[in-house]
């Protein structure tokens, strides 16, 4: 991995889709030192998006609304899609970011509550998965 | 007769390690030959604390967790070495560009590291039964003492439970198990109120025998339990080949002679060759020696002698352990937040003997996860991002990985050859074949069946099998087995290679039959017995 520069306009609009992807990922406004790592993990990993990637990431910017169907669609039609690699990059970054640790390590809850919590992640992502193959299809 | 070096041992890894410091011991002049690659220093990134605790307060975690290249963070499908973390990335540096290897159906992972894969390894630390070791081909008699010089060499804690004649046989001196963590003492209380049933089906459980130290040893701390056993190798509580290297290094009789790939032997009437190649500048040189011992690790020794033998051996055979990942949802622990102090290692051992005879066991080590941290795992599901994250929070306590390891026996599937590569510094590569014919196939997968429905039993869900691809396992063995003729490419039972005077293979080649347990151990053991024979030739 050789680390590169980017042009400047460039680094905004990654930054601009850091903040975009991060709160689709984590509900909530994100970090700004979670945006710097996002810039630098492109300067150093690569990123090849086809056309249809980015048509749909473009897509995305414009319409946050439907960025948890395209990656629940794309993660059942082509999981290794570079779209994926940016938003899982993404992830790995907030992992560690310790704003957000309580989201990413378990917290003590009543059983029931923890089965009503994964009913509801469980039937969203099916959901999700299964209007983003539609949209994937018609895009 | 004048040599440049009394020993030459090939590789730093625990079999290499271990054999030196036998010969030192002895009195006897030493060098070691080893590309011995070092890692990114992390540790000064590394705060004092434990990882639930740098992971709420450090804001510069991403450093050691995800590396500051990012190098950790692995986009592509799970296979071997996946799970290294920053601070081991190194084990697998150059691999590819020093040691090609060709294969369509074996996937193994080498090392060129200072202290070779031991650098990586999960630190079970168990014995062979003499029923394992006589079909190894090994002295039951000379390694019983040998796992007992190597156990007061690196400090073991175990248990005395039901594994304990599987895992630590004779051994004394052990020390205090470790703790387990709250859902693996869940899963023993299952286990204990089902014992007598699961017992009579051949099923044991207990504490895992590990080289990582519970009470302070040899001038080495306990563990903290500060689940960091992932990053870091603070206080040097789990044992790892370089700490005996550090200490070689220090005595007059041992010379380390790094940055060398051995190429090949030849010999003459007095003394040993060994071609090495310096891997920074390409230039090759030869290193006179008396003995040589070959402790480069089993695909590493293949390559040597391949080399030194190309009129007469052009196939090596090969074992190495079927291996799968079973995740499992311990469901008990749903809701409830994995023990704030544990390690990271396997927090307990199960055995599956099925003839209650000690024959062809299968061993399960079981994990549970937290440091190797959630993104990971996410990755894996057939879902969103987003969902991923909020089903695997609440899941991650209650997961269980359960490493499934089955034993190997020789066949004609499993080979080792060499092909030229022009584009390799050493215009080679190792081609590997190894595919389980139809029998052990069938056992594999029926025994496997058998494990989940075992962990079904004790409340604990089996999600799905993970193969890593053959070689996931990263124990090998056999490829230049014991025999009793004069056999170019095989050992004798003193571990002399044959057709040579004075070249000893002190790594797991000669081994005829690879339990299924965690092999680290005996390597250490067979290479201490290596140095002693070796001794014993002069």
């Amino acid at each position: 991995m050789t680390k590169q520069t980017l042009p400047q306009d460039m680094e905004k609009e990654l930054a601009v889709e850091a903040r975009v992807l991060g709160s689709y990922l984590i509900g909530e406004r994100i970090d700004e030192r979670a945006v710097a790592l996002y810039v630098k993990a492109h300067r150093t990993i690569p990123f090849v998006l086809d056309e249809k990637d980015q048509r749909l990431l473009n897509l995305l910017l414009k319409h946050p609304f439907l960025l948890g169907s395209v990656d629940g669609g794309l993660a059942l039609v082509k999981r290794r899609s570079h779209l994926r690699k940016k938003l899982y990059y993404l992830l790995a970054i907030l992992e560690t970011i310790p704003r957000y640790s309580k989201k990413f390590l378990s917290q003590k809850r009543p059983f029931w509550a923890a089965v009503l919590n994964l009913a509801f992640f469980g039937i969203r992502g099916v959901m999700r998965a299964l209007t983003g193959c539609m949209l994937y299809i018609l895009i | 007769m004048s040599v440049d070096y009394e020993y030459v041992v090939i590789g730093s890894g625990p079999s290499g390690t271990m054999a030196a410091q036998t010969l030192i011991d002895a009195g006897r002049h030493v060098a070691m030959v080893d590309v011995g690659i070092l890692g990114r220093d992390y540790e000064a990134t590394l705060p004092q604390g434990s990882y639930e605790e740098l992971r709420r307060t450090d804001p510069n975690q991403y450093r050691y967790l995800l590396g500051d290249q990012f190098e950790s963070v692995d986009w592509d499908d799970i296979k071997v070495g996946a799970q290294l973390t920053p601070a081991r990335k190194h084990l697998a540096r150059e691999v590819e560009r020093l040691i090609p290897m060709i294969s369509q159906t074996f996937f193994p992972m080498e090392s060129m590291a200072y202290g070779g894969l031991g650098s990586g390894w999960g630190l079970g630390a168990y014995v062979y039964s003499d029923q394992e070791l006589a079909r190894a081909g090994l002295s039951s008699a000379a390694m019983r003492s040998a796992y007992q010089v190597v156990c007061d060499r690196v400090g073991i804690s175990a248990g005395q439970d039901d594994v304990s004649r599987y895992v630590i046989g004779h051994l004394a001196n052990t020390l205090p198990p470790l703790q387990m963590d709250n859902s693996t003492q869940q899963l023993y209380k299952t286990y204990q109120a089902k014992r007598r049933s699961l017992n009579k089906r051949g099923i044991y459980f207990g504490n895992p025998a590990m080289a990582l130290l519970s009470t302070p040893f040899n001038n080495r701390k306990a563990t903290r339990y500060d689940d960091m056993d992932f990053y870091t190798d603070r206080d040097r509580a789990g044992y790892r080949p370089w700490i005996t290297l550090n200490v070689l290094r220090e005595h007059p009789n041992f010379t380390y002679l790094g940055g060398l790939l051995a190429l090949r032997f030849y010999e003459d009437e007095t003394s040993t060759f060994v071609e090495v190649l310096n891997v920074h500048t390409n230039q090759s040189r030869t290193i006179k020696c008396r003995v040589l011992i070959l402790a480069a690790g089993v695909l590493g020794s293949a390559r040597i002698v391949l080399r030194s033998f190309k009129k007469d051996v052009r196939q090596l055979s090969l074992l190495c352990n079927p291996y799968s990942y079973l995740p499992c949802l311990h469901l008990r622990m749903l809701g409830t937040p994995l023990s704030a102090q544990k390690t990271s290692m396997a927090q307990a051992f199960m055995i599956y003997d099925e003839k209650n005879a000690g024959n062809d066991i299968v061993s399960m080590a079981i994990y549970t996860y937290r440091s190797l941290m959630l993104y990971k795992i996410i990755k894996e599901a057939p879902l969103d991002f987003s969902d991923g994250l909020g089903i695997f929070s609440i899941l991650q306590s209650a997961l269980m990985i359960v490493g499934i390891h089955h034993p190997d026996a020789p066949s004609p599937k499993k080979y080792l050859r060499l092909m030229e590569k022009a584009d390799s510094p050493t215009g080679d590569a190792l081609f590997a074949h190894y595919e389980l014919d139809g029998t052990e196939a069938k056992q594999v997968a029926q025994k496997e069946r058998t494990v989940r429905s075992i962990f079904a039993g004790l409340g604990c869900y089996p999600l799905r099998s993970v193969r890593p691809g053959f070689g996931g396992s990263i124990h090998y063995a056999g490829s230049l087995p014991f025999h009793s003729s004069e056999l170019a490419g095989t050992t004798s039972s003193n571990g002399r290679l044959h057709k040579t005077r004075s070249v000893f293979v002190a790594d797991g080649s000669g081994f005829n039959y690879l339990p299924a347990k965690g092999v680290t151990l005996t390597l250490m053991a067979n290479a201490h017995v290596t140095a002693l024979n070796a001794l014993a030739h002069e």
